[in-house]
């Protein structure tokens, strides 16, 4: 059987306030926690805010100063997701600590995607270990990295929307291309950064994921992603179907809760084909070597249960709403829309009220830090009678809807309601997902609490991870004296090689004089 | 570790609902509908805890908060 070797990044929002109710800046936020994380966590440096733990995980503050926590090198879905859940559960205790120690009151530590007033995202990087250039992987690959937000998107609002446009995958918006070597702007759905982080292998990474609460949600992408990448390397034919604009083809199937949705498929014969059906001809491909030496041992299992997931989002997508983050705040807000007496109906046209006044107003449309509100709306009706016929034409749209511009501001409170409730789902520990979690109603757990624990304090069982945690447990009383990094281990006369990922034995060698 | 017996959440999900019948090739899917109508009441009682307060007060702050 072939081992499969991956690893998560996440990148997490963090907001306090002074208790003036002023915004506690965020670089001071970010030193704070690495500082309380110094103290509390044995760990060695890995230079700069870094921290490697006694698991074997990075804690650090990246670029745009949030914390983000890389987990250790996993080999199977099960330890990824639980490490995930570890650094967050321990994120979250050092934020508390923090906000003890300054008198700050809550640190919010969040996972949201968006931001909704900016272009600001936060995102849930993978690393797959792969034995081909990663260029290789590109037409394999982006079908599924297209099509597997049905089951892996984050849900909320489509961020560049005037309205309220739901989305199964928000940060879809901010990817520009198919392929790009950029992390930031112009990111592509597929990256082609090949920083090995190893000696003989390459690193597939992956940025066009959310940050999921859903265990499921986040174990299945990691899964279903290996043993694509595991096929890919074993040489077999995926065979699978591929939308001819992929991009346009994202932004399509993220729109549509429903998972009907129909992309044109490239290739000389043109068909039509949804998110579900491209999955479910990866699951096909994959299936038929579960069990084999070219996949892992948990192949079988894998193929089990997204089957079942594509089978659920075929016949009742909304019957994954205590399972999976998108259909979880579809119900939410859907609820949430009833009890202000709004309908998704009623947001689509205002949706496409304010788009198109957008779209007409152009630079004429003086908007207030709210967007287009009723007084904007007036103030544009009445420059000139070009935009007096907009207006009027848009009037009589609403009122055969049964609304009129008196509502406009009702709206835009619900919109920043449920914006805001879509940023709050995910902070970790006080968010609403983690509250619903408490009640019991949500069923989405992969691993059991006693792993979460462990994962916390114990590097995984194989590869190297194992060897740098337990090096950071022994050595972290010395850390003045180590500097750590993924590929090894550096002390005063002594270097520990870590760059075979799969590396099974702790061998230190000495220094030689040139260090 | 994947020797031990692992919860999967879906398993529950394809059961009639609780105290009904199984339908034999009817609903397949009670336990999961069942399971919406009581996560909506939880939700609302979440929400109605948690204090939401000012949303786009909320969304400035966070914009604030780093990230790429």
């Amino acid at each position: 059987m072939t081992t499969c070797l991956f690893g998560l990044e996440e990148e997490l929002a963090v907001s306090a306030s002074f208790p003036d109710g002023q915004p506690v800046p965020v670089e001071f936020l970010a030193g704070r926690l690495i500082g309380q994380a110094c103290v509390r966590l044995p760990h060695l440096s890995g230079g700069g805010t870094r921290l490697f733990l006694a698991n074997g995980s990075l804690l650090y503050v990246d670029c745009g100063s949030h914390p983000e926590v890389a987990t250790p090198e996993c080999t199977t879905p099960w330890e990824a997701v639980a490490h995930l859940r570890a650094a967050e559960r321990t994120l979250a205790e050092v934020a508390l600590d923090v906000g003890r120690a300054s008198r700050l009151g809550e640190v919010r530590i969040a996972r949201c995607n968006v931001d909704y007033l900016g272009t600001t995202t936060w995102g849930c990087h993978e690393s797959y270990l792969c034995r081909r250039p990663v260029g290789e992987y590109v037409a394999p690959l982006v079908p599924h990295l297209v099509s597997r937000i049905i089951y892996t998107g984050s849900g909320g609002f489509d961020p560049r929307s005037e309205g309220l446009a739901f989305s199964l995958s928000p940060r879809v918006r901010y990817l520009m291309d198919v392929v790009s070597p950029s992390s930031m702007g112009g990111r592509g759905i597929f990256h082609t950064k090949d920083e090995p982080l190893s000696g003989a292998y390459h690193r597939l990474h992956v940025l066009a994921g959310d940050s999921a609460c859903s265990e499921l949600a986040t174990w299945l992408k990691v899964a279903s992603t290996a043993l694509i990448v595991a096929c890919v390397d074993a040489g077999v034919e995926l065979g699978g179907l591929a939308p001819a604009d992929p991009l346009a083809a994202m932004r399509r199937f993220a729109a549509d809760p429903l998972c009907r949705a129909t992309v044109e498929t490239g290739g000389p014969i043109a068909a039509q084909t949804t998110a579900i059906q491209i999955q479910r001809r990866y699951l096909q491909a994959v299936r038929a070597h579960a069990g084999t030496r070219a996949l892992p041992d948990w192949a079988p299992e894998v193929c089990a249960r997204w089957g079942q997931v594509l089978d659920l989002l075929e016949t009742s997508p909304a019957a994954l709403g205590a399972t999976l983050d998108w259909p979880l705040k579809w119900r939410l807000f859907t609820d949430r829309l009833a009890r202000r007496g709004h309908t998704w109906e009623s947001v689509r046209v205002w949706t496409w009220t304010l788009s198109t006044l957008r779209s007409c107003g152009g630079q004429d449309l003086e908007t207030s830090p709210h967007g287009i509100d009723q007084r904007a709306v007036q103030r544009f009706g009445r420059i000139g009678p070009r935009a007096r016929r907009a207006v009027d034409c848009l009037t009589r749209r609403l009122a055969r809807h049964g609304l009129t511009w008196s509502g406009l501001d009702d709206f835009l409170a619900l919109r920043a309601e449920l914006r805001a409730l879509d940023v709050r789902f995910g902070v970790l520990d006080k968010g609403v997902f983690a509250e619903l979690d408490r009640t019991g109603v949500l069923r989405h757990r992969v691993t059991a609490e006693d792993e979460v624990r462990a994962a916390q304090t114990n590097p995984p069982a194989r590869g190297r991870a194992r060897i740098r945690g337990e090096c950071v447990a022994r050595l972290s009383g010395q850390r003045g004296a180590y500097l750590c990094d993924w590929q090894g281990i550096s002390g005063p006369e002594r270097f520990l090689d870590l760059s075979d990922p799969l590396e099974t034995q702790e061998r230190w060698r000495a220094r030689g004089p040139a260090g | 570790m994947q020797e031990r017996q692992r919860p999967n959440p879906l398993d529950s999900l394809f059961q009639p609902a609780r105290g009904q019948p199984d339908p034999a090739g009817g609903d397949r899917l009670g336990e999961a509908r069942m399971r919406l109508a009581e996560l909506s009441a939880a939700a609302d009682r979440v929400l109605d805890r948690l204090d939401l307060g000012d949303s786009q007060a909320f969304l400035e702050q966070v914009r604030q908060s780093g990230g790429e």
